[in-house]
């Protein structure tokens, strides 16, 4: 499952994703260490999977990007100080416009660790492949967001009675009047949720420029796309809105599985929401090699969409068997939930070790991968092949 | 003397504005397509939006499939591709992209 660092393009450092035509440079962009390029224009950056045995957060300088519209990142002077406002207007009494200093001085500051993961995580891994961002598994990544309640925010512009729904805009710009610009939307129930943050802080840090410098949404348990990052205008609305990025795209089918038969199309379709659960071995890349006789220490983490990790097993002979791990310290129940297990490995020979995660609802992760169109939602139990020697 | 001193303070000055700026610049684009038949249409056509490596990275995908992809370009995106151009394009992608149609 996890890549390797296996060689070089023009003198360049790759890794190597594990299907076809997954060949990617390693390169370096502003705050960041060397990344997985999966495209230069808009960038998107995958972080390689040996980070996230680092620790269970994922710090700010391999933490994944993923932009849609080449108008993006926008640049420092629409970023930085006073030149950069977020707006909240629409169906509400006050509408507001301020700084991100006025912001955080006006509003409580609070904080949540929580997974951040692109909805198309894994899509690279679908069988039969998909079209779309070409990934392997890096595309998520766990923080410390700091930031204002949205809710508080909502609440201080006094919602009209009508208020239905909220979205939210960033500076990110599409590259030709043609191409939708890039804005979801969130429920009411959801907006006032109080765990969404308008973030200023990542890990104790201003937000990267990558990540969204100086204030992105953050939904924890939801997937990447609807923590809009550059975030400068919120708008309160009494209808239901219709975008692009809501409609069609962004789409799964409505189905309690999100999975079609492979190949073919979905019925009905509803916007894509809240993580399932998945569950990562980290200590030990693919091909890796553990000594017989010895105990291993096997390590991972799993996280869902906001229940809470309740157990983790693992296996080394195809699910035969299945051992319990033990649970790292709770991160909340939006975090990277650390999981070790002991493993005697035994004779001499290749194993395939699986992990396999269940929440607090008792919802867990299939044998089997599930299909559909996008390539939204992967969460089949990942293997590690590794060689006994 | 002066001049000289002006230069110092110049330097100084401007010093640490230039490197701030780098921290906000991107690593040079990456645009490399094989060459064959229907390239320079490539470049020409589905470059304005985004960086080759969108077509590049890609699964190797059968004619049909690279013809929804451009479609989706037209009719999701507003590329203005011209419709006499798609057959070319088409033709390119799938030749240094794509994999044969399975067979009957
Ligand atoms: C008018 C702008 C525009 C033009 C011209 C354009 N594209 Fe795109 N393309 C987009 C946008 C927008 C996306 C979605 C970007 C994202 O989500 O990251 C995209 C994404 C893609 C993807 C990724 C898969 C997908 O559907 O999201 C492929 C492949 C692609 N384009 C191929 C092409 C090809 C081939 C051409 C030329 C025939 C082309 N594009 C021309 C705007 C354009």
């Amino acid at each position: 499952m996890g890549g390797l660092i296996s060689g070089r393009i023009q003198g360049k450092e790759t890794y190597d994703l594990p299907f076809e035509n997954g060949v990617r440079e390693l390169v370096q962009y502003p705050q960041k260490r060397p990344l997985i390029r999966l495209t230069s224009r808009p960038p998107q950056l995958e972080t390689p999977m040996a980070v996230f045995n680092e620790g269970v957060l994922t710090p700010n300088d391999a933490f994944f990007v993923r932009y849609h519209l080449a108008g993006s990142p926008p640049s420092k002077a629409m970023l930085e100080g006073d030149a950069f406002r977020v707006s909240l207007a629409g169906a509400v009494g006050k509408p507001l416009e301020m700084t991100v200093a006025e912001l955080v001085r006006r509003f409580e500051v609070v904080e949540v660790t929580a997974v951040n993961q692109c909805s198309g995580n894994g899509r690279g891994l679908f069988l039969p492949r998909v079209s779309g961002g070409q990934m392997g598994n890096g595309a998520m990544g766990c923080a410390r967001w700091k930031g204002v309640r949205l809710a508080d925010v909502l609440k201080s512009a006094e919602l009209s009675a009508g208020a239905r729904q909220v979205s939210f805009d960033g500076l990110d710009r599409p590259p030709t009047p043609g191409v939708p610009d890039f804005v979801k939307v969130l429920e009411m129930d959801q907006a006032l949720d109080p765990d969404v943050l308008l973030a200023v802080e990542m890990n104790g840090e201003p937000l990267p420029w990558l990540n969204g410098f100086p204030l992105r949404l953050v939904v924890p348990g939801h997937y990447g796309t609807y923590w809009i990052k550059h975030l400068h205008r919120i708008t309160v609305l009494d209808s239901e809105y219709k975008g692009y990025w809501m409609d069609p795209a962004y789409r799964i089918p409505d189905d309690p599985c999100a999975h079609v038969a492979p190949g073919t199309k979905p019925r009905r379709t509803i916007p894509i929401g809240r993580f399932n659960v998945r569950s990562f071995i980290t200590s030990h890349p693919e091909g890796g090699v553990v000594r017989a006789g010895e105990m291993v220490r096997v390590r991972g983490i799993a996280f869902d969409g906001g229940a809470g990790i309740r157990e983790v097993t693992f296996s080394a002979d195809g699910g035969r068997n299945w051992q319990g791990a033990e649970l790292g310290r709770d991160p909340g129940r939006f975090g990277f939930r650390e999981w070790t297990v002991d493993w005697q490995p035994g004779g001499k020979g290749e194993r395939v070790l699986w992990a396999k995660a269940t929440n607090r609802l008792g919802e867990s992760q299939p044998l089997e991968p599930l299909w559909n169109p996008a390539g939204y939602m992967r969460n089949v139990v990942e293997s590690v092949k590794v060689r006994v020697a | 003397m002066r001049r000289f001193v002006l230069w110092v303070w110049l330097i100084l000055m401007t010093a640490p504005d230039v490197g701030a700026a780098d921290e906000w610049k991107l690593p040079p684009e990456k645009t490399t397509l094989r060459p064959g038949p229907g390239r320079e249409v490539v470049l020409g056509q589905c470059l304005p939006c985004h960086s080759a490596d969108y077509v590049t990275s890609q699964p190797p995908m059968v004619r049909a499939a690279w013809l929804a992809s451009i479609e989706k370009m037209r009719s999701k995106y507003a590329a203005p591709i011209p419709t006499n151009s798609v057959a070319l394009l088409a033709d390119y992608l799938t030749a240094q992209y794509g994999k044969p149609d399975p067979g009957p």
